[in-house]
């Protein structure tokens, strides 16, 4: 929030020059910025506002930081009364406003503010439009209370804070028509609303040229009730602003009376009844400060009076060890409050370091993390980069890629930031297709991968879940069968101690131990994509690893080539010769052709090369033998192979 | 002939070839299996009387057998030769490109700082990152309808959840890593200091300094007498290990709802001064809501951008560049 270096100049004595006393906000106060204008931007906290988004509250922080004494405003003593002949005020919604309090004066004619006003405005980014109006804002900057000003000659019986009706209209001073709902607060007469309490004033009575008699509003409204109706009308102004982070029902008496000030001084008014309904329980907090306390929560050493004036500085009333908040200190709710204030003004840099106490206990890893490493490096070690993803996706036209949940759906935004950005990604793949594309401007080949969460919308409701994506994009090859490898070496390398590829149409499901961990596809001829479920995986894995020792004898070597029909997969023939023999120990395919003139155009040929070995004995070659010819009699059984 | 004439020749010529197949002309010539001179001498021997056969006979053999060896020999140190010469090599051709794959810096940034907390004794968890609203504000003393929420332009899901029989949940996609505080501390019980890397989502616009999802690294110590001094020095610490020892780096001054007193840290780099983490002691109403005693412990609690810290540390000047998914960007870490 911007605020007016002249106006602090005016109520704290000795105010230090712009550069330093920006330093000075920055380290014992607010974050603050500002260069060269006659200006200062303050970040206010949330939970600042009653007491630190006015010029004056501000002042209390800086004189209390730099120790100078702090000028108070010039208030007018007027005396409040429960009502008045002039004008009658009602509360009707006690739950969203706790106090409303009305000022009446006069004045013989308009006039325009005073240069020193209108530049206060200005350097606070604010229009002067006349003189009350002005004032009004003057107070607000000043106090940090929103006040408001009707044309009394254009109220009709009562002052009345009710809700309003649903579908109820209301024309703002700006011109806008408005429709309520009886969610939303109004400052209404007999006969029509005069105002959206707390946001913004209607046209009904609004000040005007001729106008020579004034109500002038101060009241307390319920934050979270003028903070629900602002956000449903998209309607944010200064005092809605205000109102919605909470203010204290003491600064309405402040008001009215620095109001009534003004008004005399600056538009020459004549001021008459203050009407002040009040329903506010003002609770002090008193709350008891323990030095020791203090330093232990802090690691400070400092004494309890250095502490106790901090607070005094602050306005904090002190009796003994009980300390009693400003009234318009909201903030200050438990013992942590006060550590606050007082370190922020002794200043951090005096904060020593301090090894902590800790009991010896080894530090650990969730398995899912540990996981996340090991696969990382695993990855990059079989030569694959690894990229970041945005969560959000456009859409899916292709529902397998939700392929580990049945009839799930894609999880929906309320409120996407963009049209291509509407849901969750559902699956890696999406983001590593494109990934793949857009490198192939740059690379021939592309090998890539991705950890991170999906999401999906099942009956039960939704599905968060790691995943590993996996894609090569190799322009000049068939990269299918190097990611299938990839993935036996990424598999074997986190510890998985078996696993399967099983054939569903053009895909591969990877299955262990009866769960399905994810599948991979040729997404196009030049382009293989995998992804594999991580939280599953980490549940299947078996951390230690188990030496075996090596044979004593010496295994034998036997390469079996045959031709075999074209469609016959290779997958099958595999299993056989690997579970046909226990002296089989490995089986690998060594070489594969299709060859249309030699072979035809539906035959293959195959090569495997089968090693023999007992840990018992040296085998002979005689065995050896007889165990190839059950090889090939198993498999001419099942398949039309003709050895070579 | 004089076996030790033969004996010298042969010598000589073995030293003299440079080639293997030159020793192996000159094996043949003389001990061929058919016409080499000194098997020809040998198999002569038989015609000789026994008294020459005994006196020539093992002077032969000896005279084989040394002869064979020095072949054997020779022919070892030719092919050691052409295995260390490889003559037509050019050596100073650039070495072969072995395909490496590269991690994401952002990976090798939340490595490092999980080494370095590791060491400090933090252990490293995880939440998800579809959040409800209790989880993500109002159990970290961010209430409802109040506009210091404001604080986090929040993504919310269609989807909301019915939490109790009264109470339907709102969800959303978290803003910060610190609802895992609330997680942690509803199973744990303290002592405990703990990490939580993860991603995070914003609602707004993207540009160089910002996107729509990022990287937070959520600390959290809790104990019977932990102090804001003792948040000082484990994070001088982390700052001294991932920067260098003679980083500068300040406190001050801020607001979270959930941490109370709240403050920055800033480091110094390059003469500027940097924001780098949020700060501060937990709230008592966070301890409330975990069901904690508020009275018997103590905590604190940061956060930091992982992102801003690999921009500050690899000198990278768009954060949109991590999202890219470009190789160009990756295969430089």
């Amino acid at each position: 929030m911007v605020f007016s270096y002249s106006l602090f100049k005016k109520i704290v004595s000795k105010i230090p020059p712009r550069p330093q006393l920006l330093e000075l906000l920055n380290f014992r106060i607010f974050e603050a910025e500002g260069e060269g204008k006659n200006n200062l931007e303050i970040s206010i906290p949330a939970n600042r506002y009653s007491d630190a988004v006015s010029h004056f509250g501000l002042a209390r922080l800086i004189s209390a930081a730099t120790g100078a004494k702090l000028i108070d405003l010039v208030l007018a003593s007027a005396k409040s009364r429960s009502e008045s002949d002039k004008f009658q005020i009602k509360i009707s919604s006690k739950k969203q406003c706790s106090r409303y309090s009305g000022l009446y004066a006069e004045f013989s004619n308009l006039k325009s503010s005073p240069q020193w006003l209108k530049d206060v405005l200005a350097d606070c980014g604010l229009r002067s439009i006349n003189s009350v109006v002005d004032v009004m804002n003057y107070v607000m900057l000043e106090i940090g209370q929103p006040l408001h000003a009707f044309d009394a000659d254009l109220i009709s019986g009562a002052i009345d804070v009710r809700l309003a009706k649903n579908g109820e209209k209301i024309t703002t001073l700006d011109g806008a028509e408005l429709k309520l709902t009886n969610q939303d607060l109004l400052i209404a007469d007999d006969k029509r609303p005069l105002a959206i309490a707390g946001i913004k004033g209607g046209k009904t009575a609004e000040v005007n040229t001729q106008t020579k008699r004034i109500i002038v509003e101060a009241a307390n409204f319920d934050g979270a009730s003028i903070y629900r109706t602002a956000r449903r009308l998209n309607l944010f102004t200064d005092a809605g602003t205000r109102f919605a982070h909470g203010l204290s029902p003491y600064l309405v008496e402040r008001g009215i009376r620095r109001a009534a000030q003004l008004l005399k001084e600056i538009c020459g008014a004549k001021i008459g009844d203050w009407v002040d309904v009040d329903y506010s329980k003002l609770d002090k907090t008193v709350l008891k400060f323990d030095v020791k306390k203090f330093n232990a929560l802090t690691g400070f050493n400092l004494e309890e009076k250095v502490c106790l004036e901090y607070l005094k500085r602050l306005g904090f009333e002190i009796k003994g060890d009980l300390v009693t908040a400003p009234p318009e200190r909201m903030d200050i709710e438990s013992f942590e409050d006060l550590a606050e204030e007082i370190v922020n003004l002794h200043s951090y840099d005096e904060l020593p370091a301090i090894a902590p106490k800790m009991i010896l206990k080894p530090s650990g890893q969730e398995d899912s993390v540990v996981l996340k490493s090991k696969s990382r490096k695993l990855l990059a070690g079989l030569g694959l980069n690894e990229v970041y993803n945005y969560s959000f996706v456009a859409g899916l036209k292709d529902q397998n890629f939700i392929w580990y949940s049945n009839n799930a759906k894609l999880v929906e935004l309320e409120n996407p930031i963009a049209e291509d950005k509407k849901y969750l990604r559902p699956s890696l793949l999406l983001g590593l297709l494109k990934n793949v594309e857009d490198n192939w401007r740059f690379n021939d080949e592309v090998r890539i991968f991705e950890i991170g969460r999906v999401f999906a919308e099942e009956k039960g409701g939704l599905s968060e879940k790691l995943m590993l994506g996996l894609a090569l994009g190799l322009k000049k090859q068939r990269p299918f069968l190097e990611l299938k490898g990839s993935l036996d070496s990424f598999f074997s390398g986190v510890g998985l101690l078996e696993h399967d590829f099983v054939p569903v149409g053009d895909n591969l499901r990877i299955e262990s131990d009866h769960h399905v961990l994810g599948y991979v596809r040729a997404a196009q001829a030049d382009i293989a994509v995998a992804e594999i479920d991580l939280t599953k995986l980490v549940s299947l894995i078996q951390e230690e690893k188990e030496y075996r020792p090596l044979s004593k004898y010496p295994s034998i070597v036997r390469d079996l080539s045959f031709i075999v029909d074209a469609e016959t997969r290779v997958g099958d023939i595999q299993n056989i010769l690997e579970n046909i023999s226990k002296l089989v120990e490995d089986v690998d395919l060594v070489d594969w052709f299709q060859d249309e003139q030699k072979l035809g155009t539906d035959k293959k040929s195959l090569t495997f090369r089968l090693v023999f070995q007992s840990e018992e004995r040296t085998l002979t070659d005689e065995e050896v033998g007889k165990e190839m010819e059950r090889v090939v009699s198993a498999l001419e059984k099942k398949f039309d192979i003709e050895v070579r | 002939m004089d076996f030790d004439v033969l004996r010298r020749n042969v010598l000589e010529a073995i030293k003299k070839t440079q080639d293997v197949k030159g020793l192996e002309q000159i094996r043949i010539k003389y001990l061929g299996r058919q016409d080499g001179e000194l098997i020809k001498i040998l198999r002569s021997l038989k015609d000789l009387s026994v008294e020459e056969k005994r006196k020539l006979g093992p002077a032969a053999n000896f005279l084989r057998n040394e002869l064979e060896a020095a072949f054997i020999n020779k022919l070892e140190n030719l092919k050691l030769k052409i295995r260390n010469s490889q003559s037509n090599l050019d050596v100073t051709l650039p070495g072969k490109k072995v395909p490496v794959g590269h991690l994401h810096p952002l990976t090798l940034m939340e490595n490092r700082i999980r080494e370095i907390f590791q060491s400090l004794s933090f252990s490293v968890v995880e939440g998800p990152e579809v959040e409800s609203d209790y989880y993500n504000f109002d159990a970290l003393n961010i209430p409802a309808n109040h506009p210091a929420r404001d604080m986090w332009d929040t993504f919310w899901l269609r989807q909301k959840v019915q939490s109790s029989k009264f109470k339907v949940q709102s969800l959303l996609l978290r803003t910060h890593t610190s609802p895992v505080q609330i997680r942690y501390m509803e199973k744990h019980q303290p002592p405990f200091q703990i990490i939580v890397p993860g991603r995070v989502f914003r609602y707004e616009a993207t540009d160089a300094t910002h996107e729509i999802n990022f990287h937070q690294i959520e600390g959290l110590m809790v104990g019977e007498d932990v102090s804001l001094a003792n948040f000082k020095y484990i994070i001088e610490e982390f700052l001294k290990q991932l920067f260098g020892k003679n980083i500068h780096f300040r406190f001050r001054p801020s607001y979270f709802p959930f941490t109370e007193p709240s403050l920055e840290v800033d480091i110094q780099l390059g003469g500027k001064w940097l924001e780098v983490m949020g700060a501060g002691m937990v709230h008592p109403k966070v301890f409330d809501a975990v069901k904690y005693n508020s009275k018997e412990v103590r905590g604190f609690a940061f956060g930091l951008g992982l992102e801003r810290l690999a921009m500050i540390k690899y000198k990278i000047d768009d954060i949109r560049l991590f999202y890219s998914g470009d190789l160009r960007f990756i295969k430089q870490f």
